[in-house]
């Protein structure tokens, strides 16, 4: 059983030393005041912005009008470069650039991340409330016109079906026409005489004649010439005279014979060159006739074809009319269903039709307590931590370095007996601490719920038991109580640093972002962030109280010997 | 070496006369205690004792026999190991050689460190308290520690720190700031006091004040050593000796 002298003692000794009681002890309530007032209004107020517009217009002007609403205090600037280097030099947080095309550019100082968020979501309303406005007036004219259009649609559907109707008859009319075209040009057709008639002329009527004439001589000087050779061969041959002579006769016979038809063919040919004579006559005339015939045919055909030509044209355009006004009858019915649908939403409100999909940049934030987000939990373990490391670290070398260590090597009790109650007086203040920090943040920032209050007391407990344990390992390593807090300080602030707290582990080397899953301060704050901000039983945070436990245990063991 | 013994202050036969004829008229042994026993009663004897730091060596072959009930003065000059004899008789360091016996009753046991914070108590030369806390504070965190909180008023009033319990310890004059860490020392009730320069850094008057306490203590029958360099302040010892 350890006295009670060895928790008190050191209690009053931290206590009624002014420089601890203030820089250890009072300190943490300092900070965590502030990081609630810091807490207390989640609105950043008065953010000072430099503008540099290029060119002022209306929507310039609405959009300084929007900020200027929303308490950001307004600096104009000259130009571009001046208005970045506002920003750099600290004296505003952002630049706006709006340039003679309404391009909105935003310059800010990317470490500023809740400012930039504050920033963007103002810019945001300031753009939005233009465009809205913007986009209301235009739905607006653009619901008029379509209803304008839609009157007009209405109104010239009856006209377009009329104009069609009478297109239709036309165009049937077209086509009857041109049945009685092709009829006419069948019956001209057959009225007229056949090519041979029309190809007859007295010319081949006297051609044929010679032709006649010339075949009758032919045949006469080739029998004549037939004759003399049968009747030399007859002479020369070996036949019979009475057969020579009967053949003679036969061919004088057939001389005789064909003399007769030559003359009889003569006559019948003078008199058919008579009648042809007279045919010639008839039939220069009927050329002259045919031709003149011709003549009109051709003329007909030539008037014909413009006339089938014109029609064809016509039919042609009225066609293409006609197409036409099917395509405008279509273009009308879609108008008009854009317009039934169009009007059928009844867009009220301009947001739904110039702004569908607003984007706005929303802090992570608990539904019960909006004021308690994740950064909360972060500054809580890094106090606790701070705090409890450099108080344990303080008392510890306190002890070790008073003149009564001399006399309490005399005293029976053993030195784990003092570092155990040395251990507890730590803890005493810690919990004292945080339990008044638990009551500022219940009335600062809220706490979501019991549950959440409990789980975040035990994890509290255990980060202050391992604050307290880093800080005697601390003071195990170091002789002054100056180098023992710095130590402290560097200790918590690296670990701080890899810890997703301020630095976000995708921004990490490789290794150290794996090293940081092994930090026990982001061991701690994940057990905080999860039990106190989210309400998550303990039981589903072994793993990081199985990590805080396990250093808990290496430190002991290192610090125990040598701390007292 | 061996300690010279320069002079004894009590006749034995004298001390044992005193106490029958006392003890006769009524006296309580607890007053009578430190006459109860001979001189040659020991509390504390070494016997070979050695100690060397480096090359330089500080007690050779010391054989100590520390009376019971008396007042054991040693004087020696500065570095002559004082302090080490003293932190020796602590069981605060080792010795390098011999031995170091306490009594019990009748036979001599080693001086083993679970027997000393019941049997001795050390006034070191520098006081050793909590200079943060009051009087009070330091008298009530060791007294609390031998479970003898009842006795705070007492053993302040003994040592005269009643008016000051309530200043920080770091804030008082030397003197009484010696006065606390006797008291301190002796919150174990101890049969053996042992206190190194005590009357460094103090005037005539406060010394004889520590006196006045030393000799108070002693009639409790608590055998008291003092070192000093200073052998003028060894007003009241039994027993001097020389290192």
């Amino acid at each position: 059983m350890i006295p009670t002298t060895f928790i008190t003692t050191p209690l009053r000794r931290i206590i009624t030393t002014r420089s601890t009681l203030i820089a250890i002890i009072l300190g943490p309530f300092l900070i965590f005041l502030l990081a609630a007032f810091a807490f207390e209004n989640p609105e950043l107020q008065q953010i000072p912005i430099t503008t540099s517009i290029e060119e002022e217009g209306s929507f310039s002007r609405s959009f300084v009008a929007t900020l200027e609403s929303k308490n950001f205090r307004i600096r104009p600037s000259t130009d571009q470069n001046t208005c970045i280097e506002s920003v750099q030099s600290g004296d505003t947080r952002a630049c706006v650039r709006i340039d003679s095309s309404q391009h909105v550019t935003l310059f800010v100082d990317p470490t500023n991340t809740n400012i930039i968020a504050q920033i963007h979501n103002a810019f945001g309303d300031a753009t939005d409330d233009y465009t809205t406005r913007a986009g209301l007036n235009y739905t607006t004219q653009l619901l008029e016109k379509l209803k304008d259009a839609r009157a007009h649609v209405d109104a010239s559907r009856p006209i377009i079906t009329t104009f069609a109707t009478q297109q239709e008859h036309v165009n049937r009319q077209l086509d009857e026409i041109t049945g009685n075209l092709q009829t006419l040009t069948v019956d001209l057709d057959e009225s007229l005489p056949s090519e041979v008639t029309k190809n007859l002329n007295q010319t081949n009527v006297l051609a044929m004649y010679r032709s006649v004439q010339d075949l009758r001589n032919s045949i006469d000087a080739q029998f004549r010439e037939t004759t003399e050779n049968v009747s030399r061969q007859l002479d020369q041959s070996a036949i019979s005279e009475i057969d020579k002579q009967r053949i003679k006769q036969i061919l004088a016979d057939s001389k005789e014979g064909l003399r007769t038809t030559g003359d009889q063919f003569r006559i019948s040919s003078e008199l058919t060159q008579h009648d042809l004579e007279a045919f010639k006559t008839s039939t220069d005339s009927l050329v002259r006739n045919i031709q003149e015939a011709n003549a009109q045919l051709e003329r007909l055909d030539t008037l014909k074809a413009e006339a089938r030509s014109n029609i064809r044209t016509l039919q042609t355009e009225m066609n293409t009319n006609l197409l036409q006004l099917i395509l405008m009858q279509n273009a009308l019915n879609r108008i008009s269903s854009i317009t039934d649908d169009t009007l059928a939403a009844n867009p009220t409100g301009a947001l739904g039709v110039y702004q569908p999909v607003p984007t706005r940049i929303e802090a992570v934030i608990h539904t019960k307590s909006p004021r308690l987000h994740s950064t909360y939990p972060a500054l809580l373990a890094l106090i606790i931590l701070l705090a409890g490391s450099t108080l344990a670290c303080t008392m510890a070398l306190l002890e070790s370095q008073s003149p009564a260590t001399a006399r309490n090597r005399m005293i029976p009790a053993s030195k784990l007996s003092r570092y155990v109650g040395i251990f507890c007086a730590t803890m005493i203040i810690l919990i004292a601490q945080t339990s008044i920090i638990l009551v500022l943040a219940a009335l600062f920032v809220g706490i979501p719920s019991i549950t959440a209050l409990m789980g975040g007391i035990i994890s509290i407990l255990l980060i202050a038991a391992l604050a307290t344990i880093v800080g005697f390992a601390i003071a195990a390593a170091t002789t002054s109580e100056t180098a023992g807090i710095l130590t402290c300080i560097v200790v918590t602030m690296s670990l701080f640093l890899i810890s997703d707290s301020f630095v976000p582990i995708e921004a990490l080397p490789t290794g150290l972002a794996s090293a940081t899953h092994y930090n026990p301060y982001f061991a701690a704050t994940q057990m905080l962030k999860h039990t106190l901000l989210l309400g998550a039983p303990l039981s589903t945070e072994w793993a990081s109280m199985l990590t805080l436990t396990g250093y808990c245990i290496i430190l002991i063991g290192f610090s125990s010997r040598k701390t007292i | 070496m061996t300690p010279e013994v320069k002079e004894a202050l009590v006749d034995p036969a004298l001390l044992a006369a005193c106490y029958e004829a006392l003890h006769a008229s009524g006296w309580s042994d607890e007053i009578l205690r430190p006459y109860l026993y001979h001189e040659t009663d020991t509390i504390l004897r070494t016997r070979g004792l050695s100690k060397r730091y480096g090359t330089a060596t500080i007690l050779t072959n010391l054989d100590l026999d520390i009376h019971r009930g008396v007042i054991l003065g040693i004087t020696a000059g500065t570095a002559h190991g004082k302090t080490i004899l003293c932190n020796l008789l602590c069981g605060i360091i080792k010795p390098d050689a011999g031995t170091i016996e306490i009594a019990e009753t009748n036979t001599y046991n080693p001086l083993v460190p679970s027997l000393i914070p019941t049997l001795i108590g050390y006034s070191m030369q520098h006081p050793s308290f909590y200079p943060e806390l009051t009087i009070k504070d330091n008298l009530k965190h060791y007294l609390s520690i031998f479970g003898r909180e009842a006795e705070l008023t007492r053993l302040a009033e003994s040592l005269d720190l009643i008016r000051f319990q309530n200043i920080i310890a770091d804030n008082i004059s030397p003197g009484v700031q010696r006065r606390l860490d006797i008291a301190l020392a002796i919150a174990n009730h101890p049969r053996l006091l042992i206190l190194d320069e005590p009357f460094t850094e103090l005037d005539n008057t406060e010394i004889h004040t520590i006196w006045n306490i030393l000799t108070d203590l002693r009639t409790t029958g608590t055998t008291i050593v003092v070192t000093t360099k200073h052998p003028e302040t060894l007003l009241h010892c039994d027993r001097i000796i020389t290192l």
